[in-house]
C-alpha cells in the first residue's frame, strides 16, 4: 500500500466568496522509498497541494473535495487537534526559504528539541542527544547545536531543516522547493543528502520544484501541474522521454542543458490563466498548439494511457511531438 | 542565556555606556541653560515688595544669583555630583534632593511601578490573545475597550472613579496617600491604609497605560504571524500555546521594549493629572505645584530626573535587545 | 568573437567595499569585501558575452562599476577607446545613454502609476532628446513593436499590473532600446521568469541584436542559460575571473577546476543521463580575508604544492581566445 494517496483533491481559496481554483482535481500516490517530483510553473498550485496534505492552508483556503490518505488514514476528515498530532510525527515539510523557517531568536537545537519533546515526549537531554545524532547524520558539527539561525550559512540551514524534518521519524517528507534559493553546487549536496536519507529511512518524498532539470535528476516519479490541474503523471523516464501532454513536452523543451549538442529551446506563447476564471475545457487549450474544438469545450479526463502513465489530454497518446512549425 | 561577550559586543557595551554618559551630561547642561533663559524672574517669587534691601541682598547671595552664568554653571555641576540640587523656593527652603527623593519619589515609584507592571502584563497577554483570534469577539471587544480607555482623558476617568467608588459608595478614600491623623499600630496596617488610598489612582493609571501596550503588542504579534517560522511551527504540529507564547510573543516583545523605553518619561509625567485628581503626593503633583509656584530649582530637579530616567531606560532597552535578539552582534 | 575591435575594455578593475566594524573602531586594519578584484576583459563590438558565477561572486558589482554607478577602487574601463572614469558628470550622463542596464526584476524599475507609453518614452524627455510628442509616440510604438508587444497601441495605454512578468521585462527592454544604445548590460534578465516564457525573451533579445546591432553583456548565475544566450563566457569566482573563452569550449571542455566543478553540478533535464559530479568542499565564502595565492585553493582538488605558486594565478591563454587562471597543468 502506498504511503500517501491523494485522490481527486480540490483546494480553493476564497476572495470574498469568489473561489480561486488553486488545486483542481489532483490525484497521485507515493510509495515508500519513492520520490514524486511535482513540477510546474509558479502559481500552478504546487504549494497549495503540499499545504492541503498537512492541512496548513491559510484561513481563506479550503479543501472542497477529495481525500488525502496517509498510511491509509484519511487526513481530510480529521479534527484540527488530531491533525496537529499527526504533523511531523507522520509527515514533515521542508520549506523553500530555510533562513526563514527557524525562529531567528531561538537556538536551532532548542527548536528541534522542542518539536521532539512535543511529539515523542522524553527528557530534554534525550532529545538533545537525538538532535546531536541528527546533526551528525546531515553533515553538521554537533557542537553547533546551540547556534542561532543567522550563524549558519544557507546550505547549513537547509541541512538543519532536514535534520528537523527527520527528527520524529516521519513516513513522508514534503519538500517544497527545498533548494531553489541555493547555488547549484550546494544544491546538489543537499539533494544527495536527501536521497541518502530517504534510502536509509525508507521515506516517501513529495518533491516540489519549478525546475525540471532538478526533477529529472532526483525523482523516480513525476507529476506535471498546470493551472491547478495535474496534467501528466508517470515514471520520470516515461514522462521525460515519452511525454503524453503537449504542455509537458513544451516545458521540458524549454530547459537548457549543458550537455550534448545545442538544440532549439522551446517556449510556450501566452501566460497561464487567472485561476479565478480558468478557461473552459482544458485549462491549457489557449496556449496549446494542438488544440481542437473539443479542447475548449470539454475538460479532458485524467486517464491512464499506458501502464502507470497518466495524462489529462483529449489526444494523449495520439500526438507526434517535435514535428510542428 | 548569557550575554554574548564577544570582543565586539563588549566594545559595543562600553561605547554605549560612554555615549549614555555624554548624552546625560549634555542634558544636564541643557537643563541649566533652559532655566536661565526662561521668562520670569525667580527672585520675584521669594523677594517681596517692601523687604529691606539687606534682606534682598542676602537672599540673592544665598541662592548664588549674583554670580556670573559660568560661575553658576560650574557650581551647579559640582553641587550636582554631591547630590546637591539647591534649595526649593517654595518648600521652606528644603533641599531639592529631599523634595524629590523624599517620600514623593517613593509615592510615584510605587504607584507607577504597580500600574505599569499590571498594564504591561495585561496589555501583552491580551494583545497576543487578540492577535491570535483576529477578528473574533474577543479581539473586537478588547480593542474597543482598550481604545476607549486609552483615549479618555485621565482626569475624567479619575473624577468618575472618585465620584462613584469614593463619593457614592465610599469604597476608596477621596484624597491623599494615608489617612490623616490616624496612628498606625504596625507596618501592616500602615501598608494596608496606603494601598487602600492607592486603588483609585492605580486603576486610572493602569487603564490609561494598558491601551498603548495592548495595541503595540497586538500589532507586532500580527506582524510576526506573517513570518515563515510561524507557519513552520504550525506545520510542526506544536501546540497553539507553544506557538503563541514560545515563539510569537517573544519576537513581538522586541518592538515593545523600545516603545516602553522611549515613552518612559511621558508615562511618568502623564501621572501628573492622576496625582492631582487624587492628591497623591508624588512627583507629578510636585511638578504641578512647582510650576504654579515658579519653584525653579525643583522643576530643574524633576526635569533632570526625567531626563536621567529616559537615558537610562534607553540604555537598558539596548542591553535587553542585545540579550533577546541574537542577531545583534557587534 | 564577432569582431576584433573592442567596444569595451575593462582593465584591472577593482571594487572593494570596506567592512563596517562599528564606530569608535580606530584600531585594527580596515578589512574589505573584495567584490571585484582585478578583472580584465574585452568586449568586441557586436558580440554577446556572458558573465557567469554563483551568487555573491561579484557579477552585479562588476556591471555597476563598469557603468560607473559606483566608483571603482582601481582600474580603468574604456568605452569606445575612452576611459569612462576620466569623464565629467555631464559627459557621463551622455555616455550612459549609450550603455544601458537591464535589471532582473522589472517591477523595481517600472513605476506602477505610469502607463507603458510614458515608461518607455519618458527617457527621451528626461534627456531632452526629443521634444515633439508625436515623434516620441512614434518612437515608443516602434520600440514596443520591436519587443513584439503588438499591437503597440493597445499596450501603450496599459499599466504594469495589467501585464505579465515576461511582458514587463520586454517593456524594460524597450525602455532601454529607445535610446539605441551601443552596449546593453542585462543583469539576470530572465531569472525571475518562468521557464516557458524565458526562451521567448531570450530569443527576442538575440533577435533585437540583429536589428539594432548593439553589443550585449549578459549576467547570469545559470551556466545552462548562458549557453543559449551568449557566444563568449566569463566564469567568475570570488570577484575574479577563473576562466573565459568561447561559450561552447568553456561549457563542453572546461579547464579550470572550478569551472569543471560548476559545469558538472548543473542539473540536466534528462533522467536517463548519468553524469559524474565533482564535489567541492564547503560553500563559497564571502570574499573577505582571502587566502594567500590562489583564492580557490582551499576547495581545489587539483591543488598541489609542486606546481601551484604562492601568488595569485594570472589568466593564461591556453588556446586562441580561451583564458584560464590556474597553475595546474
Ligand atoms: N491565500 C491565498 N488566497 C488566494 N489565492 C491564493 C492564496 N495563496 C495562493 N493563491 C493562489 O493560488 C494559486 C496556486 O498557488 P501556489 O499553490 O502557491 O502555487 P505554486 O506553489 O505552484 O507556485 C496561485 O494562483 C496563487 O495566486
Ligand atoms: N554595497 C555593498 N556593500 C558591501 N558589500 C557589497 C555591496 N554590494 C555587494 N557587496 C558584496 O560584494 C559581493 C558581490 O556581490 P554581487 O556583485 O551582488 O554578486 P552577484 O551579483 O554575483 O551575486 C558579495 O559578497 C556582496 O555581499
Ligand atoms: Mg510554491
Ligand atoms: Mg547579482
Amino acid at each position: 500500500m502506498a504511503i500517501l494517496e491523494v485522490e481527486n483533491l480540490k483546494t480553493h481559496y476564497y476572495i470574498g466568496d469568489k473561489p480561486v481554483y488553486a488545486v483542481d482535481d489532483v490525484s497521485f500516490t507515493i510509495d515508500r522509498n519513492e520520490t514524486l517530483g511535482l513540477a510546474g510553473e509558479s502559481g500552478c498550485g504546487k504549494t497549495t497541494t503540499a499545504y492541503s496534505i498537512l492541512r496548513i492552508l491559510p484561513a481563506n483556503g479550503k479543501i472542497v473535495e477529495g481525500s488525502v490518505k496517509l498510511d491509509g488514514e484519511d487526513l481530510v476528515t480529521k479534527s484540527m487537534e488530531e491533525m496537529r498530532k499527526i504533523r511531523w510525527k507522520k509527515a514533515s515539510i521542508v520549506f523553500q526559504y530555510a533562513m526563514n523557517a527557524f525562529n531567528p531568536v531561538l537556538r536551532i537545537g532548542r527548536q528541534i528539541v522542542e518539536v521532539i519533546q512535543e511529539k515523542e515526549g522524553g527528557s530534554e537531554q534525550a532529545a538533545a542527544l537525538t538532535v546531536a545524532g541528527l546533526f551528525e547524520e546531515v553533515g553538521l558539527e554537533p557542537s553547533r547545536i546551540d547556534d542561532y539561525p543567522h550563524e549558519f550559512s544557507g546550505g547549513m540551514l537547509q541541512r538543519a531543516i532536514i535534520a528537523q524534518a527527520l527528527s520524529c521519524d516521519p513516513r513522508l517528507i514534503i519538500a517544497d522547493e527545498p533548494v531553489t534559493a541555493l547555488d547549484v553546487i550546494v544544491q546538489n549536496k543537499i539533494l544527495d543528502l536527501l536521497r541518502k536519507l530517504q534510502a536509509k529511512y525508507n521515506l516517501a518524498v513529495l518533491f516540489i520544484t519549478h525546475d525540471l532539470s532538478v526533477v529529472a535528476e532526483n525523482c523516480t516519479q513525476v507529476g506535471i501541474m498546470y493551472a491547478g490541474n495535474l496534467m501528466e503523471l508517470g515514471s520520470a523516464t516515461s514522462v521525460f522521454k515519452e511525454s503524453l501532454h503537449p504542455y509537458t513536452y513544451k516545458l521540458i523543451g524549454a530547459f537548457p542543458s549543458v550537455t550534448g549538442p545545442k538544440r532549439r529551446l522551446e517556449f510556450i506563447p501566452g501566460t497561464p490563466p487567472n485561476l479565478m476564471k480558468p478557461p473552459p475545457g482544458c485549462t491549457f487549450h489557449p496556449r496549446c498548439p494542438y488544440a481542437q474544438d473539443i479542447c475548449s469545450k470539454e475538460l479532458p479526463k485524467f486517464e491512464e494511457i499506458s501502464n502507470g502513465h497518466y495524462a489529462r489530454c483529449h489526444f494523449a497518446g495520439q500526438l507526434e511531438f517535435g514535428g510542428e512549425e | 542565556m548569557a550575554l554574548r561577550t564577544t570582543v565586539g559586543t563588549r566594545r559595543y557595551i562600553v561605547n554605549r555606556v560612554v555615549q549614555t554618559l555624554i548624552i546625560w551630561f549634555l542634558i544636564v547642561t541643557l537643563n541649566f541653560i533652559i532655566f536661565r533663559i526662561m521668562p520670569g524672574d525667580p527672585r520675584a517669587s521669594i523677594i517681596e515688595q517692601g523687604m529691606p534691601p539687606e534682606l534682598r541682598q542676602a537672599i540673592v547671595e544665598r541662592f548664588g544669583l549674583d554670580k556670573t552664568l559660568l560661575e553658576q554653571y560650574v557650581l551647579y555641576i559640582v553641587a550636582l555630583f554631591q547630590g546637591d540640587m539647591g534649595f526649593s523656593f517654595s518648600h521652606f527652603t528644603e533641599p531639592v534632593w529631599e523634595t524629590i527623593f523624599g517620600f514623593r519619589f517613593t509615592n510615584t515609584f510605587v504607584l507607577m511601578g504597580a500600574s505599569m507592571l499590571v498594564a504591561i502584563i495585561i496589555g501583552m497577554v491580551m494583545g497576543v490573545v487578540a492577535a491570535a483570534r483576529r477578528g473574533s469577539k474577543i479581539d473586537t471587544g478588547s480593542t474597543v475597550v482598550f481604545l476607549v480607555a486609552y483615549s479618555m482623558p485621565v482626569f475624567w476617568i479619575g473624577l468618575l472613579i472618585l465620584l462613584y467608588l469614593g463619593f457614592n459608595f465610599g469604597l476608596i478614600p477621596l484624597a491623599g496617600t494615608i489617612t490623616r491623623g490616624v496612628e498606625h499600630a504596625n507596618f501592616i496596617e500602615y501598608a494596608a491604609d496606603y494601598l487602600h488610598h492607592m486603588i483609585g489612582p492605580w486603576i486610572v493609571l493602569t487603564l490609561s497605560f494598558i491601551g498603548g501596550f495592548y495595541l503595540i503588542m497586538r500589532d507586532s504579534v500580527l506582524d510576526v504571524f506573517t513570518q515563515d517560522y510561524i507557519l513552520a511551527a504550525e506545520a510542526k504540529g506544536l501546540k497553539e500555546r507553544t506557538i503563541l507564547y514560545g515563539h510569537a510573543m517573544r519576537n513581538a516583545m522586541l518592538p515593545m521594549i523600545s516603545v516602553i523605553a522611549v515613552n518612559m518619561p511621558f508615562l511618568i509625567s502623564g501621572a501628573t493629572m492622576t496625582e492631582f485628581v487624587f492628591s497623591w503626593s508624588g512627583l507629578g503633583l510636585l511638578t504641578y505645584d512647582s510650576v504654579l509656584a515658579a519653584d525653579y530649582p525643583v522643576l530643574q530637579g524633576v526635569f533632570l530626573f526625567l531626563a536621567t530616567i529616559t537615558v537610562i531606560s534607553n540604555f537598558i532597552a539596548d542591553m535587553l535587545y542585545l540579550r533577546l535578539d541574537p542577531r545583534i552582534t557587534y | 568573437m564577432a569582431s576584433s575591435k573592442p567596444i569595451l575594455e575593462v582593465k584591472n578593475l577593482k571594487k572593494w567595499f570596506p567592512v563596517r566594524s562599528g564606530f569608535f573602531s580606530f584600531f585594527g586594519e580596515q578589512r574589505y569585501v573584495k567584490a571585484v578584484d582585478d578583472v580584465s576583459f574585452e568586449v568586441p563590438e557586436g558580440g554577446s558575452i556572458c558573465i557567469v558565477g554563483e551568487s555573491g561572486c561579484g557579477k552585479t558589482t562588476l556591471a555597476r562599476t563598469i557603468l560607473r554607478l559606483v566608483e571603482p577602487t582601481g582600474g580603468e574601463v574604456y568605452f569606445e577607446g575612452e576611459n569612462i572614469y576620466d569623464k565629467t558628470r555631464g559627459e557621463l550622463a551622455e555616455l550612459r545613454l549609450q550603455m544601458q542596464l537591464i535589471f532582473q526584476n522589472p517591477f523595481e524599475v517600472l513605476d506602477p502609476r505610469l502607463t507603458i507609453e510614458t515608461l518607455v518614452g519618458e527617457g527621451l524627455h528626461i534627456h531632452n532628446l526629443e521634444e515633439d510628442p508625436q515623434v516620441v509616440r512614434e518612437r515608443v510604438f516602434k520600440a514596443l513593436e520591436a519587443v513584439r508587444l503588438v499591437p503597440a497601441r493597445n499596450f501603450a495605454s496599459r499599466y504594469t499590473h495589467e501585464l505579465s512578468g515576461g511582458q514587463l521585462q520586454r517593456v524594460a527592454i524597450a525602455r532601454s532600446l529607445i535610446f539605441e544604445p551601443k552596449l546593453v548590460i542585462a543583469d539576470e534578465p530572465v531569472s525571475m521568469l518562468d521557464a516557458s516564457i524565458r526562451t521567448e525573451v531570450m530569443n527576442l533579445m538575440t533577435d533585437l541584436q540583429k536589428d539594432f546591432g548593439h553589443t550585449y553583456i549578459f549576467i547570469t548565475h545559470d551556466l545552462a542559460q548562458a549557453r543559449y544566450i551568449g557566444d563568449f563566457c566569463i566564469v567568475m569566482y570570488l570577484g575574479r575571473i577563473a576562466e573565459m573563452g568561447p561559450m561552447e569550449t568553456v561549457i563542453l571542455d572546461p579547464i579550470h577546476p572550478y569551472t569543471k566543478a560548476l559545469v558538472s553540478n548543473i542539473p540536466v533535464p534528462d533522467p536517463t543521463e548519468q553524469r559524474d559530479r565533482i564535489f567541492l568542499e564547503g560553500e563559497t565564502p564571502t570574499p573577505i580575508d582571502l587566502p594567500e595565492g590562489c583564492r580557490f585553493k582551499p576547495r581545489c582538488q587539483a591543488y598541489s604544492d609542486t606546481y601551484c605558486k604562492p601568488e595569485e594565478p594570472n589568466l593564461i591563454e591556453v588556446s586562441p581566445g580561451h583564458w584560464v587562471a590556474c597553475y595546474a597543468p
